[in-house]
């Protein structure tokens, strides 16, 4: 059985044009814009400019935290991290224009994200929380179909952060493995690990 | 390829990485076709999922860490400076010791150790702080407690030869401030060491 894909338009993008960045959300069509002179003017630590970048990119780095992090106040916690590091950092920024700051956030983003989730020790239970919940066909609700926010939550943290990280992101697994302080075949079994046990939460058939 | 591939294969196929024999396979396999179709929409899935918006506005926080910062920089430099001042003219012989003080050859060696400690913990704040690390939500009071405390600690020692405190006033000062930058240093230093796979 497949997801159908979500269509009730609450999708936030960053656009890159030229030489701004503008975050369109579709749902409440508010616009964000940074431009250079922003970015310059946070660079020179202008607490004003600060926040509209803060503003500008406040959904991106949340909801990469939400998705990576077991918990919402994780993933604020993440948020808050994030900027503190930005804002800190920026004026050492060497990137030009916004799109380039777009990924030096969302890096510092990943980054923070996956130190929580080592710094909770998350991983040191959630093999066993894996192997209760939903090892093995047996389970008496094996098949049963839950929506795809729930699958991801199913995930243990590390093989979330993978597949959020590589197909959602766009990371390559040699990022992965360098921001996860592990090594390649890591990232890739994960990822494969995250994929089988996404179709078996969602109930999709193992046809192969 | 005589069997199936696998999902690790099949992930392989997708990026473009697979082997030869496992893209013939998926070519001439309708059943590992229909998988691999299955993980482009489950991917396409996780791509469309919604934004998700902060509950609560996390931007005061980060100002009011900055502007904390700002302001202990400021003062650290400001009131490290007229604190280093004042136990430097009282170490040295032939200058003019602190109003109404008694200098001891003792004191003005534990005053100019004191100086030095605190600007040891000082470059060891510094380069703890460049690898930042997250903080729990304790740890960050902690932090901002003794942040603040050493804030107004730094503000006394500026306005110390304004206000012609005494020697063993500003001794204590040092004091408190050499064991609050130690506590600093060592919740900095333990949240680090805590974190690790």
């Amino acid at each position: 059985m497949l997801m159908p894909l979500r269509s009730d338009g609450r999708i936030n993008a960053t656009i890159v044009c030229g030489r701004a960045s503008i975050l369109v959300s579709m749902h409440e069509m508010s616009l964000v814009v940074i431009d250079d002179v922003a970015i310059q003017r946070a660079k020179a630590g202008d607490l004003t400019a600060l926040e509209r970048v803060y503003r500008a990119y406040e959904g991106l780095v949340y909801t990469l935290a939400r998705r990576i992090c077991r918990t919402a106040e994780d993933a604020e916690d993440v948020l808050q991290e994030t900027f503190f590091e930005v804002c800190r950092s920026i004026s050492g920024f060497r990137g030009e224009g916004p799109g380039s700051m777009t990924a030096w956030i969302k890096r510092v983003a990943a980054s923070k994200a996956l130190m929580k989730i080592r710094y909770e020790k998350y991983r040191t239970t959630e093999e066993l929380r894996e192997d209760v919940a939903w090892g093995g066909k047996s389970r008496d609700d094996a098949g049963l179909r839950v929506d795809l926010e729930t699958a991801l939550t199913r995930l243990s943290d590390t093989a979330r952060a993978v597949v959020w990280l590589h197909d959602v992101e766009g990371y390559k697994h040699e990022e992965i493995a360098e921001l996860m302080d592990r090594t390649v075949s890591f990232s890739k079994s994960q990822l494969s690990r995250a994929h089988m046990r996404l179709r078996d939460v969602l109930g999709e058939e193992a046809q192969c | 390829m005589l069997r199936h591939c696998s999902i690790e294969e099949l992930l392989e196929v997708r990026n473009g990485e697979g082997s030869v024999g496992a893209k013939i396979h998926v070519d001439e396999c309708e059943e590992c076709r229909n998988e691999l179709d299955r993980l482009h929409q489950r991917v396409a899935s996780l791509k469309a999922l919604s934004s998700l918006n902060a509950p609560r506005d996390r931007w005061p926080l980060v100002r009011e860490r900055i502007v904390a910062g700002r302001q202990r920089l400021w003062w650290t430099r400001m009131g490290w400076a007229a604190a280093a001042a004042i136990a430097l003219a009282l170490g040295a012989n032939g200058l003019v010791p602190w109003p109404g003080a008694d200098t001891e050859p003792a004191q003005e060696v534990q005053l100019q150790t004191l100086v030095e400690q605190s600007a040891q913990l000082d470059s060891m704040l510094k380069s703890i702080e460049k690898k930042t690390r997250v903080v729990n939500g304790l740890t960050a009071v902690t932090i901002a407690d003794l942040e603040d405390r050493i804030i107004l600690l730094d503000s006394r020692l500026s306005s110390a030869r304004r206000i012609a405190i005494s020697e063993a006033q500003l001794r204590a000062l040092l004091e408190q401030r050499v064991l609050l930058m130690d506590a600093l240093v060592n919740t900095h230093t333990k949240r680090t060491v805590n974190v690790g796979f």
